[in-house]
């Protein structure tokens, strides 16, 4: 049975990256259950996720960390509850093109607020090639006015050493002392 | 006379620097030395040993040549290789000197210094590299392009210090405002002060920073950045302030300039750069190793050059103040890795010494051991494996 322990969430607004991220990161093909979008979705892409993403990363000994993939749509909400029960942190990706980007990085973390808590967080902003402004400074400002100091990177979801340096931080954040060579 | 030539190759010099020597060698040494291609037709090699990745080619060169001589070429005083070494600026007579030695020839008494003063020197190799034409016949004998992961161009090699010992904390120290760093930063403020772009220029290197959208830009390569950044600017520094149609202008000009990969960056990315590359595993004269440091928010590590452990850094100095050499001894990891990665914060105003009290009343406290360790350190394991790779295969794409 696997544990309940490992997996890694996915997080973000439509378009944000999610899908592209875990399929960047995961080892085997995954699982995308994606529906042509309608409404103010389709504005910015084709496809959506309407359920969940998923994907694995197989690690040594046949254990595995299973990577979800949340719905960005704001009605499929539910769902998160269900997703984000357990796992080891959550990997929010932000859209930098969208209308407010700053105004989706708070709604998410006050969404995923109690989770976060509990775990760590680590957050990839995207599409900051086609859009520069807000920066990476006016993140950390929003974030600090809500006493939250959590690892905030530019991330292209498509770039593998962008998508592992999220988990990374990820990682260190819950416990620095794993990259340690002994023990 | 070709029977008298002795050949001579070359690791981490450039094509600069290697025209320079063929001038020199045909010219001041009359052709008694010659450089060629391959280092097995060679009698004796210089190594650039300021270059990423150069005492790795030579410890291969010394095992596949091994009756080849080696001369050391460096910044520094002198190197740890037990090598003959000649300190840069290169004297041209105690080049000649050591060559005459191992060839076996009455030493020329019509040597001159080839190289007096920095300033001119880089200036001339500028103006070389701007307008050579690259030739392929003679590429093998450049200096090799080392990633992020080339640590020694980096970090240096000093060993982990006692901070007990105050010359072992002199040895780990270095003086940004003496040096290029310096006047980029200075450059940097004047350009935030006055909400105008401005031009940096200091050892012939010129720069424009643009405080509108935070970039610089540069028309000087990389291999020529590096070794400038570890020398003294002695307050030579120049800074122009640039009118709107003069920095559209010059970056016009700058951006036209195919010699380089990247003549644009942020300013973030350079000064990370430029710092790692000054300090070399160092730390600002004014940092006190005994006082906690700070690290206010985390780099944007993904577009910064890529520190050994920088995530784990940073996550140990987020969650409470601490000192540089106690970092290093908790995340068990060579010191200059920590002091690296502190110039480099410090520099982006991440990080500072904690002065406040209230900093002094919490003592960072040793988080017990995850209970998740064991999996954390599997995916660790597993990105890691995955991301080197992921870098082979880019490296073999970009050399195709």
């Amino acid at each position: 049975m696997v544990s309940n322990n490992l997996k890694i969430i996915f997080s973000g607004p439509v378009g944000a990256g999610k899908t592209t991220a875990i399929q960047t990161l995961s080892d085997t093909p995954p699982i995308s259950t994606n529906e042509s979008a309608s409404d103010m979705t389709k504005k910015r892409k084709r496809e959506t996720t309407v359920a969940m993403d998923y994907g694995t990363m197989n690690l040594d000994g046949n254990e595995k960390i299973h990577l979800y993939g949340t719905p960005g749509q704001e009605r499929f909400n539910f769902m998160w509850d269900i997703l984000t029960s357990g796992g080891l942190g959550l990997v929010m990706l932000i859209d930098n093109t969208r209308k407010d980007p700053i105004k989706d990085l708070l709604f998410f973390i006050n969404s995923f607020k109690d989770y976060i808590d509990k775990t760590a967080l680590s957050i990839g902003i995207t599409r900051t090639d086609l859009r520069s402004y807000p920066r990476i400074s006016n993140y950390h400002q929003a974030l600090k006015d809500i006493n939250i100091n959590v690892p905030v990177f530019q991330v292209d979801a498509r770039e593998y050493s962008d998508v592992a340096m999220l988990v990374q931080a990820l990682l260190f954040s819950i416990d620095p002392g794993v990259g340690t060579d002994n023990e | 006379m070709k029977d008298n030539t002795t050949n001579i190759s070359a690791i981490g010099l450039n094509l600069r620097s290697i025209k320079t020597f063929e001038f020199f060698f045909k010219k001041t040494c009359k052709g008694r030395y010659v450089l060629c291609e391959s280092h097995n037709d060679a009698n004796i090699t210089l190594v650039d040993i300021d270059v990423p990745g150069s005492n790795n080619a030579l410890k291969e060169q010394q095992l596949i040549n091994p009756k080849n001589k080696f001369v050391c070429l460096s910044i520094a005083d002198n190197n740890k290789l037990n090598l003959p070494h000649i300190k840069k600026p290169i004297n041209s007579a105690s080049l000649i000197a050591i060559l005459d030695s191992f060839a076996k020839v009455e030493p020329s008494k019509e040597s001159k210094d080839i190289v007096a003063d920095n300033t001119n020197k880089t200036n001339d190799l500028i103006a070389r590299e701007n307008s050579r034409q690259f030739n392929k016949n003679r590429s093998a004998l450049a200096g090799r392009h080392i990633g992020a992961n080339d640590d020694t161009g980096f970090f240096g090699d000093n060993e982990d210090i006692s901070t007990k010992n105050s010359k072992d904390i002199t040895k780990v120290t270095y003086h940004p405002k003496k040096m290029f760093q310096g006047a980029v930063i200075e450059g940097y403020h004047i350009a935030k002060q006055n909400n105008c772009a401005i031009q940096v220029t200091a050892l012939g290197i010129s720069i424009i920073i643009d405080p509108s959208n935070s970039k610089v830009y540069t028309t000087t390569p990389e291999r020529i950045f590096r070794p400038i950044c570890l020398l003294e600017t002695n307050n030579k520094a120049q800074f122009k302030h640039l009118g709107v149609e003069h920095l559209k202008d010059k970056v016009s000009h700058f951006q036209s300039n195919k010699d380089t990969d990247d003549n644009c960056s942020d300013i973030d990315t350079f000064l990370w750069k430029i710092t790692l590359w000054s300090s070399r595993g160092r730390i600002p004269e004014d940092t006190d190793l005994s006082v906690p440091v700070y690290l206010a928010h985390w780099p944007n590590l993904t577009r910064l050059d890529n520190i050994p452990h920088a995530p784990r850094i940073a996550a140990l100095l987020i969650s409470a103040p601490d000192t540089l050499c106690h970092v290093a001894e908790k995340l068990q990891i060579p010191q200059r890795y920590v002091f690296g990665f502190y110039s480099a914060a410090h520099t982006l105003n991440l990080s500072s010494n904690a002065r406040r009290q209230v900093d002094s009343l919490f003592k960072p406290v040793d988080k017990p051991v995850s209970q998740s360790r064991s999996i954390l350190r599997k995916i660790f394991k597993h990105i890691t494996r995955k991301s080197q790779a992921d870098n082979s295969i880019q490296k073999q794409n970009n050399a195709q």
